[in-house]
């Protein structure tokens, strides 16, 4: 098995498949950088060309074109707030503050190197799992997915910032709009209006377009300024960001590793797993009231997770032809151009093509994090354009990047509802992340629940692995408080402080 | 192994590479150049843009056909074909919007034409037009489903099944193909089954036999396929009138003894699947348009070239005319009154 893993390693290195992958990789930069341009779709478009490839060369192709879009995507997401994929929606939350601190170098050398090393996190995760893929896969069923969105949710605490009571009321909100469509279970439409639009409930791009790359386009407009008012030493600023991955590697490798388990389920999709790495790396963190303001573990959490979900999206794929992803569902056409076929056959005769999709992986992330280091100097300078300049190049953005999701003009709509709630929350101080992640983890934790138990009555609540994950829901939210308590214990805070501070958000005594 | 021509390879990859580059900006669609001439009836399409709509999201079947389809039809028609996909409500998002579209064959669309067929007759929410409100340009492919076991249930064969207490079948949701198929095959067979609904797609209900939280599925036997030679499921019928040509061994619905009423709704539920998946266009379309489409249509799925990219995916053409598929409209709207109410019985809740 080792002998095949290296021998695949020499066949990546062939000269054309490298030329192949090259190309895959320039396209993969561009649709990543660009946001509406999505990576599957691209995929579709590109598929025919593979037709006279051999299948390692059509994967360099393909594979080395898809996993440089998550990297390439977080690029928008810091240095302009709209994501250029949907599942660099998370990048945003923290890449962008920082870029408006004029620290968009850190922010983006953080993230690049981040994405590197989920990817390469996963990869090594696809070799290991090699033998174990199947059984891998069948481990987990409805009742364990349903704990996971569990697990998800109780992030709210942690990403509701100071005001808890704020967290839980917009995340009550998003549960609300994730009611919208049709329920999994009867088949009846609910709050759509008479609109097919609304039947498959609200699509979380437009959303997360208008929430947060709406509304800063917004204040841009108004504040007549650049995005960066200034911008520190780019070198020593992406320095520090390459540092700060090595500082951080915990929240790295944990946000990789909950990429690689959500990317395994189908049906979970892409977008949610960023957002639980995020509320994780917040959970966790010494100072989770600097997530959203700026904080580079956030930017961490979501470069690495995004990259490293690619992996475990392959799993399923390559073990029973089951795609974990829409992207992935594409890749399974490939398969079948090239001549395979997913399943056992790709864990023995055709292991060396498997062991060298990890490869590729490895190989296109760390060519397209090289050449982007060396145009990080040059993309910086854009945010120092004046907003005049640059707002009706984002109003495109915008407009594209929530079009594209479904190519349906409510979602244009729908972007600019979200871009008002954003401005009413900044303005008023709501956090706007808990209501995201109520709306994505919202409908799945519905879905899942009603699955649970249809198939299993009530007796999946006593399974080993369900009692397992809701220990680790019930410690998740109650270690802060006993963190906290026990730092209070050490080093009393003067309760002064607290009223100064509740005072401060008008809440009052 | 397989043929090695790298620089050809190499050569169409590049290729790939400026097609994007230069189609960046349309954000979707896959081009053809505009060549000249479609045969003479067909020059009012000349240089013209024409949309086909993928009523899902990138990859699979519906799809991978339309894409496989664009650049011949586009040759022949003259125009310049796009492939769009419009995602939304089960792929009726978009059929509702063909058919408010203008009504001169530029915007067509791939359906789901089991789904669709049966959504219509049953008379389900969400369909706002009849089925012979189309204008039916040709079927591309059939969708010959069949009706699996996972390897983890108890089941091996349709009399296992027929035996059952409580067989649970998967379904992406009330109104899918697989519901609707699950539905009538436990009331056409009578045995004790129900159905899961709540799957995401069909990639989750797939896992969920594959690990043996239900007992099986029904599904096109061109996905299915895969599964069954893996040996993670089993067949155990197809639903058509005769056996499938790579299931030699598993019996046909058509070939089974059944009671008149029974033997009547299998019939009806045969002649549903057998709209697979038809290209359509929006009502009203004017006879010389839909004429030029239809030859058009039918040139390219016979075009050597496009049958040889059809089997590289493995996704068999199988042509049925418009005419033909007008015919299967009339027949379906004679259907008996009893596999209408079986239909809208399965479009409540089973």
């Amino acid at each position: 098995m080792f002998q095949t893993f290296f021998q695949s390693l020499l066949d990546v290195l062939q000269p054309e498949t490298i030329a192949i992958m090259l190309v895959g990789i320039a396209i993969g930069f561009v649709v990543g950088v660009l946001p509406g341009l999505g990576g599957s779709v691209t995929l579709a478009l590109m598929l025919p060309f593979i037709f006279d490839m051999e299948p390692v060369q059509a994967f360099a192709f393909l594979l080395g074109m898809w996993v440089v879009t998550a990297t390439t995507g977080d690029i928008t997401s810091v240095l302009f707030g709209v994501p250029g994929e949907a599942t660099s929606a998370a990048t945003v939350f923290d890449g962008y503050p920082m870029t408006k601190r004029g620290e968009a170098g850190r922010a983006l050398g953080a993230a690049l190197l981040s994405s590197t090393q989920g990817a390469l996190l996963g990869a090594f995760f696809l070799a290991l799992s090699v033998p174990i893929l199947r059984p891998l896969v069948l481990a987990f069923g409805p009742p364990e997915f349903l704990m996971l969105t569990l697990l998800g949710l109780t992030f709210v605490v942690a990403l509701s910032g100071r005001n808890v009571l704020k967290g839980f009321l917009m995340a009550a909100l998003g549960m609300l709009v994730a009611l919208v469509g049709i329920d999994p279970q009867e088949g009846v439409p609910r709050y759509a209006f008479g609109q097919l639009y609304l039947w498959d409930g609200i699509d979380i791009v437009p959303l997360v377009i208008g929430l947060f790359a709406g509304a800063e386009v917004l204040q841009l407009m108004l504040s007549k300024t650049s995005i960066a008012t200034r911008t520190a030493d780019n070198i020593s600023g992406i320095r520090q960001g390459v540092r700060d991955t090595f500082r951080h590697w915990t929240v790295v490798v944990r946000s990789s590793a909950i990429g690689i388990g959500i990317g395994i389920i189908p049906g979970m999709g892409g977008s949610v797993s960023q957002f639980i790495a995020y509320g994780h790396a917040q959970q966790t963190s010494k100072h989770p009231e600097r997530f959203g303001k700026g904080a580079v573990e956030g930017v961490l959490a979501a470069g690495a997770n995004n990259n490293a979900k690619d992996a475990g999206s392959l799993v399923p794929t390559i073990a029973f032809g089951i795609p974990g992803s829409v992207g992935a569902a594409v890749l399974l056409g490939a398969f079948l151009i090239t001549g395979l076929n997913p399943g056992p056959e790709m864990l023995t005769t055709n292991l060396n093509i498997t062991f060298s999709m990890v490869w590729i992986m490895v190989l296109a992330n760390i060519v397209a994090v090289a050449v982007s280091f060396l145009l990080i100097r040059q993309l910086v300078k854009l945010t120092l354009i004046p907003g005049t300049w640059l707002v009706p190049f984002l109003l495109v953005l915008l407009g594209v990047g929530a079009f594209t999701a479904s190519n349906n003009i409510n979602d244009i709509f729908v972007m600019l509802a979200a871009a008002a709630l954003g401005v009413v929350a900044i303005h008023w101080d709501w956090p706007r992340v808990p209501f995201l992640l109520a709306v994505v983890l919202g409908g799945l934790a519905e879905r899942y629940l009603f699955l649970s138990y249809s198939l299993h009555g009530w007796s999946w609540l006593t399974t080993p692995s369900v009692l397992g994950l809701g220990a680790l829901i019930v410690f998740v939210a109650v270690w802060p408080y006993v963190r906290a308590m026990r730092r209070r214990g050490k080093e009393p805070v003067p309760a002064r402080v607290e009223t100064k501070d509740n005072d401060l958000t008008g809440v009052g005594k | 192994m397989f043929d090695r021509k790298p620089t050809r390879a190499a050569f169409s990859a590049l290729l790939g590479a400026i097609a994007l580059m230069s189609t960046a900006c349309d954000a979707v669609g896959t081009s053809t150049e505009a060549s000249a001439g479609g045969g003479g009836d067909c020059s009012m399409f000349e240089g013209e843009t024409v949309t086909l709509v993928v009523p899902y999201s990138p990859g699979g079947g519906y799809d991978s056909y339309a894409r496989i389809i664009a650049p011949h039809l586009g040759k022949e028609l003259g125009s310049e074909v796009v492939v769009e996909n419009e995602d939304g409500a089960g792929g009726l998002l978009a059929m509702n919007n063909l058919m408010a579209a203008t009504p001169d064959g530029t915007e067509l669309a791939i359906m789901n034409g089991v789904g669709v067929a049966g959504g219509a007759l049953a008379g389900a929410e969400g369909i706002r037009f009849a089925l012979d409100d189309l204008s039916m340009i040709g079927r591309v492919a059939e969708q010959q489903a069949v009706f699996v076991a996972g390897a983890k249930s108890p089941y091996r064969t349709l009399d296992d099944v027929l035996k059952a207490d409580g067989f649970e079948f998967a379904s992406t949701g009330v109104g899918a193909a697989d519901f609707v198929n699950a539905n009538l095959l436990i009331e056409i067979l009578d045995f004790d089954g129900r159905v899961v609904t709540g799957f995401e797609g069909s990639d989750e209900s797939e896992l969920a036999v594959v690990r043996g939280d239900v007992d099986g599925q029904t599904g096109d036997l061109d996905s299915r396929i895969e599964a069954i030679e893996a040996g993670d499921e089993h067949p155990l019928l197809v639903i058509d009138t005769k056996r499938a040509d790579v299931l030699p061994d598993v019996p046909a619905l058509g070939e089974l003894d059944l009671g008149q009423r029974e033997r009547a709704l299998a019939e009806s539920l045969i002649d549903m699947s057998a709209f697979g998946r038809p290209i359509v266009g929006p009502p009203g379309l004017p006879e010389d348009r839909l004429s030029c489409l239809r030859q058009a249509l039918h040139n390219s799925v016979t075009n050597p070239k496009l049958l040889a990219a059809a089997k590289k995916e493995e996704r068999p053409i199988s042509w049925l005319s418009g005419a033909e598929l007008d015919e299967l409209v009339g027949r379906l709207g004679d259907a008996s009154a009893a596999f209408q109410q079986s239909l809208r019985a399965a479009h409540e809740r089973g």
